[in-house]
């Protein structure tokens, strides 16, 4: 699959990559681009998603602290109003004791008078008790029966114990109730106490009454973790509660998710607080729901942050990352043709040191067979007897002809390995044109292309690299040749342009001319229209490099259909130093 | 100086050529002779009487800037006319420095070699 849509792709997503060194592409840029794009997300996206995690938990850490706070606050604000509660009723048996002081209120129906009088009150005892110092009820007025005849106090919390107490009573029939108990001494020796029976239902209809926010269950149980009332979530009065021992000590506290009876309340806090002056604790369970839905909305905050933070780093890693690789693979072509040139300038010198070992290895045959010939002609020219034979002085004089020509390409050889090597001088523009076309002659006339060549009879000679500037004007007219049909005119011209200080060679054809669209790129390396037949693309861009090397300029002036003309504008000298 | 009482030496180790060039010349009224090393023509001319040395530059042994050189010392106004097969300029160039006449390239052409030994004798 092509991750790369076609309108974004870079120029060098297909490029035909070779490993191999020396003139090839250094690198896959392809598996460099995902090579880098891996690296940098990595580098970028995961800090990023380490971050966002840690943010969720402290979020999560910070949120648990909050409602353990409120909790903690919760459970000690329902035991001090189980507190007052209590005070309530032992504050009612302090008023009963001082109103009644004078009767006796270890009577029945003193008991059963006081009771219908509270009943008129929010005060609601099951009953009233008159108890002696051993422990044991002497009177008692009340709707329940259930703890008559039976010790529901320790005898010692009365003789020696404190002026009042709050505790829980167990009755005969296993039901625990809340007794409210208030020491009474007449006299040194006369000491009993009055104490009144709270039902556990008064005590559930008040905690239920308390309506406390976010709170599920709200109980009272006892120093051993029993529950004194009854719990929706740890079961009836009288149950055992999960709490361990160390979780209900007589001090508050929070419990986040406590074991609970209840399934699928996975996450509970349990709040502890002591109920003062009794051995009770109040216990409130807080539900996880608000908890659950703050979570929810910082997951989803982080879940839009994240997200946006990923898309935009993704396009601005994708965006750098492709730039990086298009600058590297840039630069990796500019070596390209300088290794190419490289290249082509050593084989060049190569060949200009065959031609020259050839030429002169041919030059000596060749002045042999010349004066040969020319011994020859001598004879048919000196000696009288031979003078009239027309025939043998035409075929000797056509063996020097050949001579001569052949001369003229050993010559022409021997010029070119010398400027194969880079040597700037003094040159004739016309002259170098001149022996150039010398080179194309052959080729132009077996396509009958026509050569307009208008020199500018007083051109100064110029000072430049006279191999430089022959490769320059091959490149173009080579070009001119391959663009011409039969019968195509191939015109170079050649000013003197004083306004520049420097010449201008104009290399014109009248064939098949090039688009706009292949102009913009005709000097990129690479870019060929000829690949089929062998085409390097490298000609235009060498002949470029090559000008500028020379500090001249080339331009072109072309349309499809109607030829191409570059023209070639150089100084009249260039510094050799440069 | 009339053509017939010029003298010429040719050296070069192309003996044919030498010797094919030497005919030429005696076609022109002039006299030839030929050396196939730098050596044999440097005693050729310390023996004999030349008016004009022909000296190819590319010779095995003894080369012909260096056989420029020792016709020079002892024979500091003899004419010499170096040839080079190597199209160089830069040869014939150094060995007009080293006191040489003038240059010619081969293949050469027998009336430029002419026109070279006249003005050579200053004619």
């Amino acid at each position: 699959m092509n991750p790369m849509p076609k309108s974004i792709m870079p120029e060098f997503w297909h490029h035909k990559e070779r490993i191999a060194g020396g003139k090839g592409q250094q690198f896959i840029f392809r598996n460099k681009w995902f090579l880098l794009m891996q690296a940098t997300c990595i580098l970028t996206l995961v800090p990023l998603v380490i971050s966002a995690f840690l943010f969720y938990q402290s979020n999560k850490t910070e949120t648990i602290t909050d409602l353990v706070l409120e909790t903690y606050v919760l459970a000690k604000g329902a035991a001090t109003d189980v507190e007052i509660f209590f005070d309530q009723y032992l504050s009612t048996l302090q008023v009963i004791f001082s109103q009644y002081e004078g009767e006796n209120l270890k009577k029945r129906n003193v008991l059963k008078k006081i009771l219908k009088k509270i009943e008129k009150t929010n005060i609601r005892f099951s009953s009233l008790n008159v108890i002696e110092k051993n422990g044991s009820i002497i009177a008692r007025y009340g709707k329940d029966d259930y703890l008559s005849g039976h010790q529901i106090i320790d005898p010692v919390q009365i003789t020696l114990g404190q002026d009042h107490f709050i505790d829980r009573v167990i009755a005969k029939n296993g039901e625990t109730h809340f007794i409210v108990s208030l020491k009474i001494l007449k006299g040194t020796e006369d000491v009993f106490s009055l104490a009144g029976i709270i039902d556990t239902r008064s005590i559930n209809a008040f905690l239920k009454k308390l309506k406390l926010k976010n709170v599920v269950d709200i109980y009272i149980l006892d120093k051993n973790g029993i529950l004194l009332t009854s719990s929706a979530y740890f079961g009836k009065s009288g149950s055992k509660t999960s709490l361990t021992q160390s979780n209900i000590s007589p001090s508050s506290r929070v419990i986040p998710n406590p074991g609970t009876t209840k399934k699928n309340n996975d996450f509970l806090f349990s709040g502890i607080s002591q109920i003062s002056n009794t051995d009770m604790r109040l216990g409130i369970l807080m539900s996880n729901h608000s908890f659950k839905v703050f979570m929810a909305r910082i997951r989803s905050h982080i879940f839009i942050m994240v997200s946006l933070s990923v898309l935009f780093v993704s396009i601005a890693v994708f965006m750098l990352v492709t730039y990086l690789v298009h600058v590297l693979y840039q630069a990796d072509k500019v070596r390209q043709v300088y290794l190419t040139k490289a290249a082509r300038s050593s084989k060049m010198a190569s060949i200009g040191q065959l031609a020259a070992g050839v030429a002169h290895e041919i030059n000596n045959p060749l002045a042999i067979i010349n004066e040969q010939a020319g011994l020859l002609q001598d004879l048919f020219t000196f000696l009288e007897e031979y003078k009239k034979d027309t025939r043998i002085i035409s075929a000797v004089d056509s063996i020097i002809n050949a001579v001569e020509r052949a001369g003229i390409i050993t010559h022409r050889l021997l010029g070119f390995a010398r400027e194969t090597d880079s040597c700037v001088k003094a040159i004739d523009v016309n002259e170098t044109i001149k022996e150039i076309l010398g080179f194309v002659q052959k080729e132009a006339e077996y396509k009958s292309i026509h050569i307009n060549v208008q020199v500018c009879p007083q051109l100064p000679e110029i000072i430049t690299d006279q191999g430089k500037l022959q490769q320059i004007i091959i490149n173009l007219v080579n070009n001119a040749i391959a663009a011409l049909d039969e019968k195509g005119t191939l015109t170079i011209k050649v000013f003197n342009n004083i306004q520049n200080e420097g010449i201008d060679i104009i290399v014109q054809d009248n064939g098949c001319g090039i688009s706009k669209e292949h102009q913009k790129k005709i000097f990129e390396p690479f870019f060929t229209t000829k690949a089929k037949i062998g085409g390097t693309g490298l000609g235009l861009a060498l002949t470029y490099g090559l000008i500028r090397d020379l500090r001249g300029s080339l331009e072109l002036e072309s349309r499809a259909g109607a030829g191409a003309t570059f023209t070639i504008s150089l100084p009249y000298e260039i510094n050799e130093e440069e | 100086m009339s053509e017939n009482s010029i003298k010429i030496l040719l050296i070069d180790d192309e003996e044919e050529f030498i010797n094919t060039l030497a005919q030429r010349l005696e076609f022109r009224g002039y006299k030839a002779e030929t050396a196939p090393d730098g050596q044999t023509g440097i005693n050729l001319l310390a023996k004999n009487h030349f008016d004009v040395a022909i000296l190819d530059l590319m010779m095995p042994g003894l080369n012909g800037i260096d056989t420029l050189k020792q016709i020079k010392n002892i024979l500091p106004d003899l004419p010499v006319i170096l040839l080079t097969g190597h199209g160089s300029t830069k040869a014939g160039i150094k060995g007009m420095h080293l006191g040489a006449s003038d240059y010619l390239m081969k293949p050469l052409d027998i009336n430029d070699l002419i026109t070279k030994i006249s003005l050579a004798l200053g004619k």
